[in-house]
C-alpha cells in the first residue's frame, strides 16, 4: 500500500489542484482520499486500489465543488475576495514558472498554456479528460469512477478536446 | 494503404501534448508540496495502524464485557432469589396459619382458637351454646319432652 500511494500521490495532487485551483485544498483532498482507501479498502486486491482510489478522489473533488458552490451562495460578498486571491496565486505561480530558466522553451510554454486551459475547463469535462488521456482509463472505467454513464463520458471528453483545441489555436496564433 | 484520420491525429497530438505537460508539472512540484504529500501518505498509513489497534482493543473488551455480563447476570439472579425467597416463604407461612373454614380437624380448630383473646373466646362459647340450644329445640320437636321449661332452666343456669 505504501508503494502504491507513493506512485500515485503526485498525479492525484495534480488532478485535485487542477479541479480546485488551490494547493492547500488539493493536499487535503488527496490526504482524505488516501485515508479512506487505507481504512476501507486495504483488504482488497492491489489491482483494485487504483480505480478505487480515483473513485474516492473524484467524490472528494465533487464534494469540494458542491461545498464551494453552497458557500459562495451563502457568503456571496466573499466570492469576489476569494477570486482575487486565486488570481493572485495563479499569477504568482505563473511568474515563478516563467522565470525558471528551464521553462523558457516554447514547448514548455505550450505545456503551461495547456495546463491553464485544462484548469479552465468545467470540472466534469476536466476530470473526464484527465482520467482518459493522462491516466489512460477506458470509457467504461472512467464512467465507473465518475459514476456517470459511458455516453456522458464520451460527451464530456469530446467537449473537453474541442475546447482545448480552441485554446491551442489561440496560443499558436500568438 | 492506410489513411490516417486527420481529426484523430490532431486529437492524439493534443492528448500527447497535455499528457507530457502534466507529467512535467508533477516532476517540478515544489519541495514543500512533496513533503506535505509524504506527510499525508504517512498519516494515512498511521491511521490504518491506529484502526487495527482500536479494532483489537474493541474485540478484547468485547470478550471481557461478555464475561462481565455473565457475572452480572448471575449476581442479579442471586439477588433476585434472595429478595423473592423470603416473600414466598412468608406467603406459605401465612397460608399455613390461616384457618381453613371448611376443615373440621381438631388441629385446625386448636390453631384457630389459639389466635383469639379471652373476650373473643367467650363470644365463641356463647355462639356454640346458642347453636347447641337450637339443636336441642329441634330435637325436642321430634320426640316427647316432659317440659319445655327444662331447657330454658338449663340455659339460665349456664349463663349464670
Amino acid at each position: 500500500m505504501d508503494i502504491f500511494l507513493q506512485q500515485i500521490e503526485k498525479r492525484a495532487f495534480r488532478m485535485a489542484q487542477l479541479a480546485t485551483h488551490c494547493e492547500a485544498d488539493a493536499l487535503d483532498i488527496v490526504q482524505e482520499a488516501m485515508i479512506k482507501l487505507v481504512s476501507n479498502y486495504s483488504h482488497r486486491a492491489p489491482e483494485e486500489w487504483r480505480p478505487l482510489f480515483y473513485k474516492i478522489l473524484e467524490n472528494r473533488i465533487l464534494d469540494w465543488h458542491r461545498k464551494k458552490k453552497v458557500m459562495n451562495k451563502l457568503f456571496f460578498w466573499r466570492k469576489q475576495d476569494q477570486d482575487t486571491n486565486e488570481i493572485e496565486e495563479t499569477t504568482r505561480e505563473a511568474l515563478d514558472y516563467q522565470f525558471n530558466p528551464e521553462s523558457q522553451l516554447v514547448s514548455e510554454q505550450l505545456g503551461e498554456h495547456l495546463l491553464e486551459s485544462i484548469e479552465q475547463l468545467p470540472v466534469k469535462q476536466q476530470q473526464c479528460f484527465v482520467l482518459r488521456s493522462w491516466e489512460g482509463l477506458s470509457t467504461k472505467e472512467t464512467a465507473e469512477v465518475m459514476k456517470i454513464n459511458e455516453n456522458s463520458v464520451k460527451t464530456h471528453y469530446s467537449r473537453a478536446i474541442s475546447k482545448l483545441k480552441q485554446q491551442q489555436e489561440t496560443f499558436d496564433i500568438r | 494503404m492506410m489513411t490516417h484520420d486527420p481529426v484523430e491525429t490532431d486529437n492524439d497530438k493534443l492528448v500527447d501534448a497535455t499528457s507530457s505537460a502534466l507529467d512535467q508539472s508533477i516532476e517540478s512540484l515544489s519541495p514543500n508540496v512533496q513533503s506535505r504529500l509524504q506527510q499525508a501518505r504517512e498519516n494515512a498509513l498511521n491511521h490504518q495502524t491506529r484502526l487495527k489497534l482500536f479494532a483489537n482493543l474493541c474485540s478484547f473488551f468485547r470478550r471481557q464485557s461478555f464475561t462481565n455480563q455473565a457475572l452480572e447476570a448471575g449476581l442479579a439472579f442471586c439477588l433476585l432469589a434472595l429478595m423473592v425467597f423470603p416473600i414466598i416463604s412468608s406467603i406459605k407461612k401465612t397460608t399455613i396459619e390461616q384457618p381453613l373454614a371448611s376443615s373440621n380437624s381438631a388441629l385446625g380448630e386448636f390453631i384457630l382458637l389459639s389466635n383469639f383473646d379471652d373476650t373473643e373466646l367467650e363470644v365463641i362459647e356463647d355462639i356454640e351454646f346458642a347453636y347447641w340450644l337450637s339443636q336441642e329445640f329441634e330435637n325436642e320437636n321430634d320426640i316427647d319432652r316432659p317440659h319445655n321449661g327444662a331447657l330454658y332452666d338449663n340455659a339460665v343456669q349456664h349463663n349464670g
